[in-house]
């Protein structure tokens, strides 16, 4: 059984990195078609000013504050629980993912509540008309996984130590001794899910963000500059 | 052409990169005016992105490249080449989304893929490209009456000048009024300015860039920026909207350098008169006001301030603001070429402006776009809730005017 996990999250890794490689791929070739010469340098007060808008997500919060302060809490939370989840796949532990610990702990229990206020806000209070399948799907896993992750801490507590051993055997190719947890198994077999199917928008939606603040600050000079 | 080729011939990497970033959160939906009037989530934009994202897997995702491309269900594209003709391209969608997709371009590459199919255009759309490159305007008008029945005798127009005035084929053939406006307003002004014949103040191309037929773009941008540069213009001046943005944003990569000339909107132009003095208002409206913001102007290229500030300097004038305005503003309906297509869509949008001024309690509706003002006038007609519209360079022409009478 620990074997077939372990190959399953190699699998979820080469997933994963295919489909960022071929995106990448993708549009490298569309560039090839383009002038990269009207690539415009970005002032480093726009890239200050986009690293604001990506980091609190003021678009957001402009248009529907009720949802912005559950989908900022969820994104923070999400962050810092995956900063935490490093002390089981590096060793030694660097110190700042040991200070960031208590954080992390703390983001385990806002992450399924503000995934439960998202879903709410927009299932319920605001009924909205478009809900995309896949990210109720998408939300649902990681609520479920935050939910066994929880479980783990509190109800049925599991052997950290056989978790970090299996984890590191499988980062250095010699996979271990699966813990005896049906609840580890679950939680880490969900958690290779997402990672599989993670949305592109994660890594791409930065980059529009970046884009659209420069495209904002450069639109007053557009028709007002010399 | 068949249906698993690759969808992303059209898409620049930032495109490709915008439709990746779409989260799908929906937030769109609220400003879209489309959605305000039909209430279709199937043809939101969150929809079309989904759809198009699916084209793109089918033909050459990962998965297609090692085992071959899908072949997309024609009916499936056919609905999708509705959606995106049914949008009016106002850009409210782009500027409320969460991660700033910029759709006053995405959509235009979108529909320019559909025409690469033989998809699109939709309607009358289809015969644009023909009848431009026949008679130089979108309306299938002779150059003859370009201007002829609307240019006002006593204004002057010098063979060359540094300042340059192009009407535009909407104002010149549906908005007269508003174009008058335009050239008394740069005759009190007195500055000289040229024009060119009208034979040769052809089609900016706009109409052919939004509707995605780019065909004779690079020409018709070629021919207009050789003849204004052999006038001497250094400065080219136009009042409507969907010129100025696509002179502004496009023409440059359509010309294939800088332009030799700046773009300018008229109101800039009037705004600077009136600060300097080369231009007095001498009449008085005793009237509350509101000005309607074309999604082209407004978040398209950044003109909010100077006709808010024309308004104000007429004495007597009670400025009012639409609930969204300036960058947020909201489609009349006439954007995006969808208006002679998807005609009920746009009389009821159209209808939502109106609406809101009337509640507003205002006296007159001030547009500043020449699609603006015809489908304006259009949903007005038998609407229960009159209200003046005016152009506003016509009502600054018209104070003028009277100052001069």
């Amino acid at each position: 059984m620990g074997i077939l996990l372990a190959l399953c999250t190699y699998c979820a890794y080469a997933i994963f990195t295919c489909r960022i490689v071929w995106r990448i791929l993708t549009v490298w070739e569309r560039s090839a078609h383009f002038n990269r010469d009207a690539l415009s340098k970005t002032p480093p007060v726009t890239i200050l000013r986009a690293a604001v808008d990506i980091f609190f997500f003021p678009r957001l919060f402009r248009l529907n504050p009720r949802l912005w302060i559950g989908e900022w809490i969820f994104h923070l939370s999400f962050l810092l629980v995956i900063l935490r989840h490093l002390r089981y796949v590096v060793s030694p532990m660097p110190e700042w993912v040991s200070v960031l610990q208590p954080y992390g702990i703390c983001a385990g229990y806002t992450l399924p509540f503000s995934l439960l206020y998202i879903l709410a806000v927009k299932g319920v209070v605001e009924k909205k008309r478009y809900v995309s399948s896949f990210n109720v799907l998408f939300l649902g896993m990681m609520l479920f996984m935050s939910i066994t992750g929880i479980m783990m801490r509190t109800v049925v507590r599991t052997d950290i130590v056989a978790i970090k051993n299996y984890m590191i055997g499988i980062f250095s190719f010699a996979p271990g001794i699966l813990p005896k947890s049906a609840l580890f198994g679950i939680h880490f077999a969900t958690a290779l899910c997402l990672l599989a199917y993670l949305p592109a928008h994660v890594f791409a939606a930065p980059l529009s963000v970046l884009s659209a603040r420069e495209r904002e600050d450069g639109l007053k000079s557009l028709m007002h500059g010399e | 052409m068949a249906n698993r080729t690759p969808f992303t011939k059209c898409l620049s990497p930032q495109q490709l990169l915008e439709l990746d970033a779409c989260t799908q959160c929906g937030e769109c939906l609220g400003v879209c005016p489309v959605q305000e009037v039909t209430g279709n989530p199937a043809i939101s934009p969150p929809e079309k992105i989904r759809m198009f994202r699916e084209f793109i897997k089918a033909s050459e995702g990962l998965k297609a490249r090692l085992f071959g491309s899908r072949e997309i269900d024609r009916k499936l594209l056919e609905e999708f080449t509705k959606a995106v003709y049914e949008c009016t391209v106002c850009g409210a969608c782009g500027q409320q989304c969460t991660v700033g997709i910029f759709t006053q371009r995405l959509w235009p590459m979108l529909r320019k893929e559909m025409v690469r199919r033989g998809l699109g255009p939709l309607g009358v759309q289809a015969r644009l490209s023909e009848i431009i490159a026949r008679t130089g305007n979108p309306y299938d008008k002779p150059s003859g009456e370009r201007f002829n029945p609307w240019f006002p005798e006593d204004v002057k127009v010098v063979e060359s000048a540094e300042i340059a005035y192009y009407a535009g084929c909407t104002s010149a053939y549906e908005a007269q009024p508003m174009v008058k406006g335009d050239v008394i307003v740069l005759g009190a002004i007195g500055e000289p300015f040229t024009m060119l014949p009208p034979e040769e103040e052809v089609c900016c191309g706009f109409p052919l860039f939004i509707t995605g037929q780019h065909d004779i773009l690079e020409d018709l941008t070629k021919k207009l920026v050789c003849a204004y540069k052999a006038k001497g213009t250094k400065v080219l001046l136009c009042s409507c909207p969907c010129c100025v943005n696509i002179m502004t944003r496009d023409w440059p990569l359509f010309y294939g350098k800088e332009l030799p000339f700046r773009i300018r909107h008229v109101t800039q132009f009037a705004s600077s008169a009136l600060k300097e003095k080369k231009l007095s208002i001498g009449g008085e409206l005793k009237e509350k006001i509101i000005y309607h913001d074309p999604c082209y102007l407004s978040r398209g290229v950044g003109i909010i301030e100077e006709p808010r500030e024309i308004l104000r300097s007429i004495p007597g004038v009670e400025l009012l603001e639409f609930d969204r305005c300036g960058i947020n503003s909201r489609c009349c309906g006439a954007g995006g070429a969808a208006r002679k297509v998807f005609h009920d869509n746009a009389i009821a949008m159209g209808k939502l402006t109106i609406n809101e001024a009337v509640q507003k309690k205002a006296d007159r509706l001030v547009i500043n776009c020449p699609a603006c003002y015809a489908k304006m006038h259009e949903a007005m007609q038998g609407h229960d809730r009159q209200i003046t519209i005016t152009d506003i360079m016509e009502l600054l022409g018209s104070l003028l005017n009277k100052a001069r009478l």
